[in-house]
């Protein structure tokens, strides 16, 4: 869950934002978006101003255990941020009988906002420049019953319940109607029998 | 008529129940899997523990990487996935996805628990990986076996990244793997403990620098290690450091040898000579980092918070203008650290990383368990032995076999310099397998190399700057076999190589597989060219080299044009 954006920052706190929206398969559409200081912008742009397929390779590198797709990325020049939005698959686990698992990063401090908006922060000192990761996670609207847990193998997860939509096949729906069509029929026979 | 209503309803009842069970039974949507294999290319055997570990960089040391999507309009039950890698590692235990929703995609990764017996591979061995799915598409149970290739490198091989060529656009795309070097830093090897045990007792006499931060019995530690690597003859092997770019590729794989083969061999590169000072320094309970560069790699003790890094390669050599005292090599350690944290320079290339190889060790980035060797306790008692005696000198030849038939043919080529002439003659193999033309004042030696037998014949100028070796390996087919082979018993010889595919080229109606690479041994560097080719009698190929990096004159452009094999 945490990627590490090579940075040359002079002790500073580097802020990283990460947005996260599952839907329903338990894929997710992911916002991350990074507003620097001047010398970090001056940094980033060295490294990635110009070659944004570095911060996509070193997104997929730090995400392995999602299939990532749909690039794009923006930059606001004046407000020194860039944005990189992605989509993952893979990203909630299905346990079956409606429970899903998401898995976060046991290091982080998670803070519930509201039943299907979740909050998690880490920091990390890595060669003296401490990088802040903000993960906001939104599930689908239909999400209950979210707690934090550990799943079997221990590792720290945000549990929540989504019933899958069951469909029928026509087959099944066109014979309900007939069964449906036939009660009604008798019903009609009966009642005129009687009277 | 109200009865023929009544039968209607019945009717209607019993289509509608048929219809129900049709739809649940015979028309049931079923599940329908789209499977994704994604398998790294290579694995090397010195890492065998990173693969396995999953938590080690997030995950990203996976093998194999599977996505299923599930495209169909029903579920998929019980999806079930077991790996296994024929030789190496056995079938997993399955792991099992109860439910695939449609449309919903499920990552599985493969870490495989490879046992040491990885590291008996010496040469790039093409593996298997089986992957075993099971799974209830709703109206039936499937099982099929999917098989991908991949490569087991040598186990002295690092590759330095795993980015596809096309992706390398920037220098650290190069290093993708870099923190793999501490894999070869081995203090739990009995080798190394046993160097580090006889170091204390022998040279220290006793010391503390593993259990107190003292900085000065950090320094004594540093000094008795690097003072013992002068002492008993221990030599820089090269200028080569790490990959550098041979005409317009890359080389991103390098031949590293084990801290024990360094300090019994008696030659290390800088990055092998950094493994082996950090190997003794945490087998002696210190905490050490490399400092890597484009260009060269040198190690540093980290001593609380401070960083104390030294030149190892400032032992030297005689035949490389001398060396460095101790006090000299640290200096230089803290320049270079200087120039690293600045950003690099000219000379020590650009910073790549600087590694604390006990921070990343514990972090699951482990050395590989290394058997107990007598032979080679031997050889350390014996260095231990001689460490007051005169520190020995290599004696400066062509070829890294140092055997004196080599020597001695060179000493002839060298006395019988002539001017170029432009005449050639023909070289016919008896057994008629090829032939060549070579400029008639070369000279040619048959089987010259007593370790490499499949070296038929060489001929070389007289001024021993170029030469063309043919290479005849009967019965078999597989080139890169061959080709690592020569390289192998080369390395284990005392050379380094560097080198990589170049392609295939047409020879006189054949096609010959190409490898363009560099070697150096005894201060001497030659770039070369290697073309091998499959025949009846089995692999053929020829290596043209020279001592600068220019292979296109035109006596060694004819000898290729004029090489042919008997198909």
């Amino acid at each position: 869950m945490l990627i590490f954006i090579s940075l040359t920052a002079f002790g500073e706190k580097v802020v990283l934002n990460l947005d996260y929206k599952v839907n329903e398969k338990g894929d997710a559409t992911i916002v991350y978006t990074q507003k620097a200081t001047a010398m970090q912008w001056k940094n980033l742009m060295q490294v990635y101003g110009n070659n944004p397929a570095l911060l996509k390779k070193e997104i997929i590198s730090s995400l392995p255990t999602y299939d990532l797709y749909d690039f794009s990325f923006k930059k606001n020049e004046m407000e020194r941020e860039f944005i990189f939005t992605f989509k993952a698959k893979g990203v909630a686990r299905y346990k079956g009988n409606g429970i899903w698992e998401f898995e976060y990063d046991k290091k982080s401090t998670p803070k519930k906002i509201s039943e299907t908006k979740w909050f998690f922060t880490n920091s990390q000192n890595e060669n003296n420049v401490i990088y802040e990761y903000n993960t906001s996670l939104t599930l689908p609207k239909n999400a209950k019953d979210t707690q934090l847990t550990q799943n079997e193998f221990g590792k720290s997860v945000l549990r929540y319940t989504l019933k899958p939509k069951k469909e029928f096949s026509w087959w099944t729906i066109a014979g309900i109607l007939l069964i449906i069509a036939g009660f009604i029929t008798i019903i009609v026979a009966f009642t005129a029998i009687k009277e | 008529m109200r009865k023929k209503v009544l039968f209607l309803g019945i009717f209607y009842i019993i289509l509608g129940l048929f219809l129900v069970s049709a739809g649940l039974f015979v028309f049931k949507k079923t599940g329908n899997p789209e499977i994704k294999i994604k398998t790294k290319a290579a694995v090397m055997p010195v890492a065998y523990k990173v693969y396995g570990n999953p938590e080690v960089e997030n995950g990203k040391y996976y093998l194999v990487k599977l996505s299923i999507l599930n495209k169909g309009k029903g579920e998929l039950k019980d999806f079930s996935i077991s790996y296994r890698i024929p030789g190496y590692v056995e079938w997993t235990t399955p792991e099992i996805y109860h439910e695939i929703l449609p449309g919903q995609t499920v990552i599985d990764l493969f870490y495989p628990h490879f046992s040491n017996k990885i590291l008996d591979v010496l040469n790039e061995t093409t593996a298997q990986v089986e992957i075993k799915i099971s799974y209830n598409n709703g109206k039936e149970t499937k099982n099929e076996i999917k098989r991908c290739n991949f490569q087991i490198r040598g186990r002295n091989e690092l590759l330095y990244t795993d980015m596809p060529e096309e992706e390398i656009s920037d220098m650290r795309d190069l290093f993708t793997n870099i923190n793999l070097v501490c894999c070869f830093v081995t203090p739990e090897d009995p080798i190394i403990k046993y160097f580090t045990q006889r170091l204390q007792k022998d040279v220290l006499k006793g010391t503390v620098a593993g259990v107190s931060n003292s900085q000065d019995e950090i320094l004594r530690f540093m000094k008795a290690l690097y003072d013992f690597e002068i002492k008993t003859g221990l030599v820089y092997g090269g200028t080569l450091g790490l990959p550098e770019k041979v005409g317009d590729h890359y080389t991103m794989v390098q031949h590293i040898r084990l801290p024990r083969e360094v300090i019994t061999g008696g030659a290390g590169l800088c990055v092998e000579l950094a493994t082996l000072f950090c190997s003794v320094a945490q087998s002696a309970g210190l905490n050490c980092g490399i400092f890597v560069t484009s260009k060269h790699a040198f190690p540093a003790i980290i001593a609380g918070g401070n960083i104390i890094p030294i030149e190892a390669t400032g032992i030297g050599g005689e035949g490389i203008g001398g060396r460095m005292d101790f006090k000299k090599a640290v200096e230089t350690g803290m320049k270079e650290a200087q120039i690293f944290f600045a950003g690099g320079n000219g000379s020590i290339g650009t910073p790549i990383a600087f590694l604390n190889v006990g921070k990343l060790q514990g972090e699951g980035i482990r050395p590989p368990d290394l058997k107990d060797n007598p032979n080679l306790r031997k050889k350390i008692d014996e260095l231990f032995s001689k460490k007051q005696q005169t520190p020995r000198r290599t004696q400066p030849n062509y070829a890294s076999a140092g055997t004196n038939r080599q020597y001695n043919q060179q000493r002839q080529y060298n006395q019988q310099r002539q001017t170029p002439a432009t005449n050639y003659r023909t070289y016919t193999d008896p057994s008629g397998f090829f032939a060549f033309s070579y400029p008639a004042q070369w000279k040619l030696a048959y089987s010259p190399n007593p370790y490499l037998p499949t070296l038929k014949v060489m001929a070389g100028s007289p001024a021993m700057n170029k030469d063309v070796e043919v290479y005849v390996f009967p019965g078999t087919y597989d080139i890169n076999a061959c080709f690592t082979n020569i390289c192998n018993t080369l390395i284990s010889m005392g050379s380094r190589i560097q080198y990589q595919p170049a392609g295939t080229v047409n020879i006189n109606g054949v096609t010959y597989q190409r490898f363009a690479g560099m070697s150096s041994a005894n201060y001497q560097t030659v770039y070369w060219t290697a073309y091998f080719t499959k025949t009846s009698a089995g692999v053929i190929g020829f290596v043209l080299g020279a001592n600068t990096n220019n292979l296109s004159t035109p006596d060694l452009i004819t000898i290729k044009n004029s090489f042919r094999v008997r198909k």
